[in-house]
């Protein structure tokens, strides 16, 4: 076993199960993940839009509001269940030791409230401090994260602002407490490549140093490669595989994680049609009773529509698991453009 | 030194705050601008009445039955003074009367409203934030407050309790406070589906603090336009109710209760005890109503540049 993997992990999430309330009965939307994070390692999430994976960071955090609700599982931070804690209790610790990221910055900072006020409020939530010395450490946060002149960005209101500045702002109030976790729901989508980059390097910088573990939500690949240790893919509610980063990129055994990194555009095959995963991502209450990927899947056989997906773990990585009944390296590589949807 | 670094780059202008930006929408329109002015006139000629007027006419000391009903521009009987407006049916002079009845209207007007609105605040948020039964139960009552007819239902409760400044006061608050509870509502609703709210759940921010710093003032702006044209609603509401004699007390009379007295004398010649009150009063709700009109020009963010 590796080191980090055998010490107590500061998050430990097992059979996590969110369902909506619909008219048409509960909906599963996250249905039985789990997943485990060592102190100070980057978990990347990732999966198409609707597979789960933002309502499983609210989940962690405790924030989902009906009709969303998490009905069974377990979170273990830091030992502690958090899915038992009385609301007071989970209260002291969002925006403390947890905190969340969320995707759009247009909309996560307040309007009519200046920068400074909604930064120094997240430390008064926490502890007591001077006025004074709460501006201070606010002017540090957002100078940590390369914002010019923090003091005149503090008097600021949001629409001063431009989007990056937003996002970057959004952040530095999520460490402004030093968490030991940051959930990031797709902070970067909505800002332009440059500035993306600019982000990532400078909070990939700060978690590393500082020792905070980060589950960074995504639907881009490239993305999470380049950043996190660790990789989960999410599909309609499921983790279908998850692992060590490089392990799970170089050699994927889950048809779905294969379809989605042969899906990506790349400079070896320019001009020719990009693969996809036929037929359309799974929604709706009717989910089908086995392996959720089966209907779309190549390899799907007749023990995928009866069992739920298994998680044999493979024997040379130990870390990495994958929950299909047909695992294996992607098996013809020039596949023919057959599109049979 | 770092011979990489950069030189620093110079400050930013300061963007001016965001009131001034506001007040600066507010001047593009010059009658907005002058309604404006006219209602600081009117605000500040209610405030220094007793500086302005030449008597109290609420002092019955003061008052010479002897200058009754005398036309506009009239000399008093002891030739002390001139009454530009005329009198009322006791001497009173009416520009005096009117001054004092302005303070009175805007008094009840002013104060009604902000009462109205803080209350109606209130529950409007209580309701959006509990939700459920509370929601319905609140709701329930501003719905029927709203369908009952304003008038008369102010004419029961001051008849069952009586007149005077504060029963008034209390009544037009009770009446009124209902709209603002609905929109506010409805805004806190709206304002309660954005992310900076979960941002700020996800911030450890108990339910009270995001209610009243982070929900309320995004809810604000519509809030203040219905509170602005309501003190229109409460002076008007309370000359109706002076007028028809269940408002202010006789001895301390509002521009309706003037216009009242004014009414048995308007086909006697003596039009001036009904009309000029009647203009005072028309000129400040003119004056209100339009400033709350590009009020919510102004701040209503789907018409802003």
């Amino acid at each position: 076993m590796s080191s980090h993997a055998n010490a107590e992990p500061l998050l430990d999430v097992r059979g996590l199960h969110t369902v909506f309330h619909t008219r048409a009965g509960a909906v599963p939307v996250v249905d039985g993940v789990s997943l485990r994070l060592g102190r100070g390692r980057v978990l990347g999430l990732v999966g198409e839009s609707g597979s789960g994976k933002s309502v499983t960071g609210f989940s962690l955090m405790g924030l989902v509001d009906p009709p969303g609700e998490v009905v069974a599982g377990q979170v273990l931070f830091n030992g502690q269940d958090l899915l038992q804690l009385p609301e007071a209790q989970r209260r002291a610790l969002r925006g403390n030791r947890m905190a969340m990221v969320f995707q759009d910055p247009m909309a996560t900072l307040n309007p009519v409230l200046r920068i400074a006020t909604q930064m120094t409020e997240a430390l008064h939530a926490h502890q007591r401090l001077g006025r004074a010395q709460a501006l201070a450490r606010c002017a540090d946060a957002l100078a940590a994260l390369g914002i010019a002149s923090p003091q005149q960005r503090l008097q600021a209101y949001p629409h001063q602002l431009s989007g990056g500045m937003r996002q970057r702002v959004a952040i530095a109030i999520a460490l402004l407490n030093q968490p030991d976790l940051v959930i990031a729901d797709e902070p970067t989508t909505a800002l332009d490549v440059t500035i993306q980059a600019q982000i990532l390097s400078e909070m990939q910088a700060l978690v590393r140093e500082r020792g905070t573990a980060l589950i960074w939500i995504s639907h881009d690949l490239s993305v999470v490669a380049g950043l996190a240790d660790e990789i989960a893919v999410m599909y309609a509610g499921r983790i279908v595989e998850q692992g060590p980063v490089d392990e799970v990129l170089d050699h994927p055994q889950h048809p779905y994680t294969q379809g989605l990194i042969a899906s990506l555009p790349s400079a070896n095959r320019r001009g020719s049609r990009l693969r996809q995963i036929p037929g359309l991502a799974h929604s709706g209450p009717d989910r089908p009773t086995g392996c959720a990927f089966a209907p779309r899947c190549s390899r799907a056989g007749a023990a995928c529509s009866h069992l739920p997906a298994a998680t044999p773990p493979r024997p040379l990585v130990p870390l990495h698991q994958v929950s299909c009944h047909h695992p294996g390296p992607a098996t013809t590589q020039p596949q023919p453009q057959a599109a049979t949807a | 030194m770092n011979p990489t670094a950069r030189p620093p780059r110079p400050a930013l202008p300061p963007e001016p705050p965001l009131w001034w930006q506001r007040a600066q929408d507010y001047a593009r329109s010059r009658v907005a601008l002058a309604a404006l002015a006219l209602l600081g006139l009117i605000a500040a000629a209610a405030v220094l009445a007793p500086w302005i007027t030449p008597q109290n006419p609420y002092d019955l000391m003061q008052l010479d039955v002897m200058d009754a009903r005398l036309p506009p521009g009239a000399a008093s009987s002891d030739g002390a003074h001139t009454y530009w407006l005329g009198t009322d049916g006791q001497g009173r002079d009416l520009y005096s009367a009117i001054v004092y009845g302005l303070r009175i209207s805007l008094a009840v007007g002013v104060g009604s409203a902000v009462v109205a609105a803080v209350v109606g605040t209130l529950v409007g948020l209580l309701a959006a934030y509990a939700g459920g039964r509370v929601d319905a139960l609140l709701m329930r009552l501003v719905d029927l407050l709203l369908s009952l007819p304003t008038l008369l239902l102010a004419l029961m409760i001051l008849a069952w309790f009586g007149k005077g400044i504060t029963n008034v006061i209390l009544t037009l608050v009770l009446l009124e406070w209902a709209y603002c509870a609905r929109t506010a509502r409805g805004q806190a609703l709206a304002e309660m589906q954005r992310d900076y709210v979960s941002a700020a759940r996800g911030l450890g921010l108990s339910a009270t603090r995001i209610a009243l710093g982070h929900v309320l003032p995004n809810c604000l702006p519509p809030l203040m336009v219905i509170a602005a044209l309501q003190v229109a609603r409460a002076i008007t509401l309370e000359a109706t109710l002076s007028f028809l004699g269940l408002g202010v007390p006789v001895t301390e009379p509002s521009l309706g209760l003037l216009i009242a007295n004014g009414y048995q004398y308007l086909l006697s010649q003596a039009y001036w005890i009904s009309v000029f009150p009647g203009l005072a009063l028309l000129l400040t709700l003119m004056a209100i109503n339009l400033v709350g009109d590009q009020l919510r020009d102004v701040l209503n963010p789907r018409l802003q540049r």
